[in-house]
């Protein structure tokens, strides 16, 4: 190991499953995150035809999948009847330097199932890249959407900018739940439970005392706009619905170079390995690699749009034996350029802290911050604050550019403490 | 005597008045020996915000005093701090008048007591003459009025300055025989908070004197009177909680109300006994030492009603005593309410034996309280126990002053049928001791 220390200053993993309702296919396309292609500049001759195949792929992102599925399909045509798979599952791995020196690694593996759990009559027994034990549960308690993420440590915002998916520390867990519940309370207890014995995590401990029922705020994403959500059809035309699994893991790595000029990293400084494969049951595995100096360096580019913000990564189709080189091994070495960070300021970023002395009596202030050089942002901010701690309700001022505002929709909701 | 009530009354409001003005009056009011969380203004400003907000006021476990109260200051918000020092005034004014009627009778008592010569040729100096009677009504109110604790109940606005005026308008009409307005004043301080149910029994007693019915469970025109006052009594309590869920829609407030008062859920420090001994308790014996310490404070009645059978209104001094020190949230608003009688004792002076330890006490631990709330909030080198420590003391103390009242009381009675100088049987002088 080199001389390099490093420490996690973020861990985060994130996952959810969604099942996307029956939408029209223009909903899909989000302001916020598209993936759009652009062929690299540079690309030789011997790579045309596949840059021409690549083309192909790298098409606008609501089609990727489908073209994926035919691109499958029209290989295996050849053969002689392979089966049919219904789900997919799709990794990759996105590397992007952050303004302050430290190196944010995001990790996502998506599965897609052609299914249906809540339809009547008809079990579910096979399972293959969807884990069983998630499919279990969500057909068990009618689970519409879920999300569930585990954080250790804290996001700065003001100096990280936004992360590709925000979360609390701690444990969060959402959950919508099929109409067709009529005891939602049960229901949550017993999924908490349920999830506390998955992941080993107590999650039990959330009860009513530290659940909210939010009436205005989150709206199931898979019906409204967010980040990092994509209502996902089945194919082109929308003809049914699928389950989408996508599980996430954001690291952010926090490099000492201890007074050297330099700073380089590179896969196996990080991870302490380096890739030597892609995984088998992956339809596609991709390295996204923000673009500053990065070795090996690759001919495919792509730009994405991400929370208004462009950038280029490099990608490395890790389905793709080429990219592997002589060594069968991928490291890619990244290295800084010290002009290179021009963050995006976070449109909106929130902080809150606790003002008073003493035991008895005290303040809690919830700043936020609008960023954008013109435009105003209607806000709701949704609190949950936890029984032992008595706020006064007639104490909440809002106050904005120093003069006392009033909000416009205040509602509250007591949540019932049984002692 | 007008003139120097209405000097003694602008006197207090304008003290009152300075304080509200000053930066004090918020310190005060986040004081826990002035306010708890039954009475506190800040509890009732949260309350009318919940209502304003369409949310039922006693959601979230913030707000515990009566609908009544809520929707009384619906209206007169703006107009609190009125509304407290006009409470205290009418208390101090209901006093005054109390303690004059109750003189009047004192002394006319005393007058045919005395033509029928039934006074031991030794104890007439104990008696009671016009001239030293006639400043205690005067006293009675200034003693209230003035007293720091009252004052701080009025800056901080705790509610406790409504309890004690409503009180106080049940003894006026009590002792002016009244047994209408008393039973109705009786039941709207019992819908404030229970414990004045107490206070039944020195009424009755007083009525049952004051009509020349004797005490006799076998006679009718006791059984009469009785069922007559309780019907009155029992009515107005029914009427009233009956406007209150009219008011307010639902029968929320009765939880919130009653049953945080028996059930004691919050353990915030004030003078009182409860909140240590049920930080520290085990859940398994909770509800046995709720029992325990809610029917001390009804335990009393009996046997003092016993004793006191004669004397309705020094019972009804005891048992508001008893409800002070013994109930589940005191403040210093309930001490003032009693001390306030004291000077209507004044002749019991001489037989007092532990008065100066009393006050001694008393006086240290109000000093006391303060600092070691500072210790142990703010500067974190004390704990709840010091703290606890001081309240155990301030209610020794307040036991010790209601105990030896008591015993004087006892023992000028004992003097005036006994005569002054008792002999035992061989002569030498004999002790009376309060068994």
């Amino acid at each position: 190991m080199a001389a390099h220390r490093y420490s996690l200053s973020f861990l985060f993993v994130f996952i959810f499953s969604n099942v996307p309702l029956h939408c029209s296919c223009d909903t899909l396309e989000q302001a916020d995150s598209i993936v759009e292609t652009q062929r690299a500049p540079q690309s030789n001759k011997a790579t045309a035809n596949r840059a021409e195949f690549n083309e192909r792929q790298w098409q606008a992102s609501d089609t990727e999948l489908d073209k994926d599925e035919t691109t499958d399909s029209q290989s295996l045509r050849g053969a002689a009847a392979p089966p049919v798979f219904k789900d997919q599952l799709q990794e990759e791995l996105v590397i992007r330097p952050l303004p302050s020196g430290d190196i944010y690694a995001s990790f996502q593996f998506r599965t897609l199932w052609d299914v249906d759990f809540l339809q009547d009559g008809h079990k579910v027994s096979h399972y293959r890249l969807f884990p069983k034990s998630l499919g279990q549960v969500l057909s068990k308690f009618s689970v519409r959407e879920l999300h569930i993420s585990f954080t250790q440590g804290f996001w700065r915002t003001m100096q990280w900018g936004q992360p590709f998916i925000p979360s609390p520390p701690g444990a969060e867990l959402w959950v919508w739940f099929h109409h067709t519940v009529t005891d939602v309370d049960g229901n949550w207890r017993e999924l908490t439970n349920v999830l506390s014995g998955i992941f080993c995590a107590s999650l039990n401990f959330i009860d009513l005392t530290n659940t909210v029922q939010p009436s205005a705020s989150f709206k199931p994403l898979g019906l409204g706009n967010a980040v990092h959500i994509r209502p996902v059809c089945k194919d082109d035309q929308c003809t049914g619905k699928a389950w989408e699994l996508r599980q996430t893991l954001n690291v952010v790595f926090d490099l000492y170079t201890s007074g050297q000029g330099k700073k380089e990293w590179s896969l196996f400084k990080m991870f302490s390995r380096t890739l030597t494969e892609a995984c088998p049951l992956a339809s596609s595995s991709k390295v996204y690699g923000e673009l500053f100096e990065l070795s090996p360096s690759t001919p495919l580019l792509s730009q994405a749009v991400v929370l208004g913000d462009r950038r280029t990564y490099s990608v490395y189709d890790l389905s793709r034996s080429e990219t592997f080189g002589q060594l069968r091994s991928l490291n890619l070495l990244l290295r800084w350029k010290a002009d290179s960070a021009d963050m995006l300021r976070p449109l909106l970023h929130a902080e809150r802290y606790v003002s008073g002395f003493g035991l008895q009596i005290g303040e809690i202030h919830t700043v936020i911050y609008n960023n954008h050089p013109y435009r105003a942002f209607p806000v709701l901010l949704m609190d949950s604050v936890p029984w032992y701690l008595q706020i006064y309700i007639h104490t909440l001022t809002v106050t904005s550019k120093n003069r006392e505002n009033k909000p416009s929709e205040f509602s509250l909701q007591f949540m019932i403490v049984h002692e | 005597m007008a003139a120097p009530l209405t000097l003694l009354l602008i006197v207090a409001v304008t003290i009152r008045a300075v304080l509200f003005r000053s930066s004090l009056a918020d310190l005060i009011s986040e004081r826990v020996e002035v306010v708890s969380p039954l009475n506190a203004w800040k509890r009732v400003v949260e309350g009318l915000a919940l209502l304003d907000l369409g949310v039922s006021p006693y959601s979230g476990d913030v707000f515990h005093e009566t609908p009544l109260i809520i929707y009384l200051f619906h209206f007169l918000v703006d107009y609190a701090e009125i509304v407290f020092v006009v409470a205290d005034g009418i208390t101090a004014v209901a006093l005054y008048l109390s303690v004059q009627i109750y003189n009047k009778n004192v002394f006319r008592k005393q007058k045919y007591a005395l033509e029928a010569d039934r006074y031991p040729a030794d104890c007439l100096e104990l008696l009671r003459s016009p001239k030293e009677m006639f400043y205690i009504p005067l006293k009675v109110a200034m003693f209230y009025l003035l007293n720091p604790f009252t004052i701080l109940s009025c800056v901080a606005k705790s509610t406790c300055g409504l309890n004690n005026a409503v009180i106080a308008l049940f003894i006026l009409c009590t002792l002016k025989g009244s047994a209408m307005m008393s039973g109705i004043l009786l039941a709207l301080a019992t819908y404030q908070s229970i414990y004045p149910l107490t206070l039944f029994a020195p009424a009755l007693l007083f009525f049952l004197q004051r009509l020349y019915i004797p005490v006799n469970l076998r006679r009718s025109s006791f059984w009469c009177f009785v069922l007559q006052y309780a019907f009155v009594y029992v009515g107005s309590l029914v009427v009233i909680t009956g406007l209150s869920f009219f008011l307010l829609g639902s029968w929320d407030f009765i939880p919130s109300v009653y049953g945080f008062i028996f059930s004691v859920p919050d353990l915030t420090p004030n003078i009182g006994l409860f909140w240590y001994f049920f930080a520290e308790m085990f859940e398994h014996f909770r509800l046995f030492f709720i029992c325990v310490f809610q029917i001390n404070i009804f335990f009393y009645t009996l046997p003092l009603a016993i004793k006191l059978r004669e004397h309705p209104v020094f019972l009804m001094f005891m048992q508001i005593a008893i409800i002070s020190i013994f109930k589940s949230y005191p403040t210093v608003g309930d001490v003032a309410l009693y001390m306030a009688f004291l000077p209507a004792w004044n002749h019991l002076y001489r037989f007092l034996r532990n008065i100066f330890l009393v006050s001694c006490v008393l006086l240290a631990c109000s000093a006391l309280f303060p600092v070691l709330w500072h210790l142990w909030i703010y500067a974190g080198s004390a704990n709840s126990n010091f703290y606890y420590a001081i309240t155990l003391l301030f209610n020794f103390g307040q036991i010790l002053l209601v105990s030896d009242y008591f015993y004087a009381y006892l023992r000028r009675e004992h003097h005036l049928t006994h005569g002054l100088y008792l002999k035992k049987k061989d002569g030498t002088e004999a002790t009376l001791v309060l068994k």
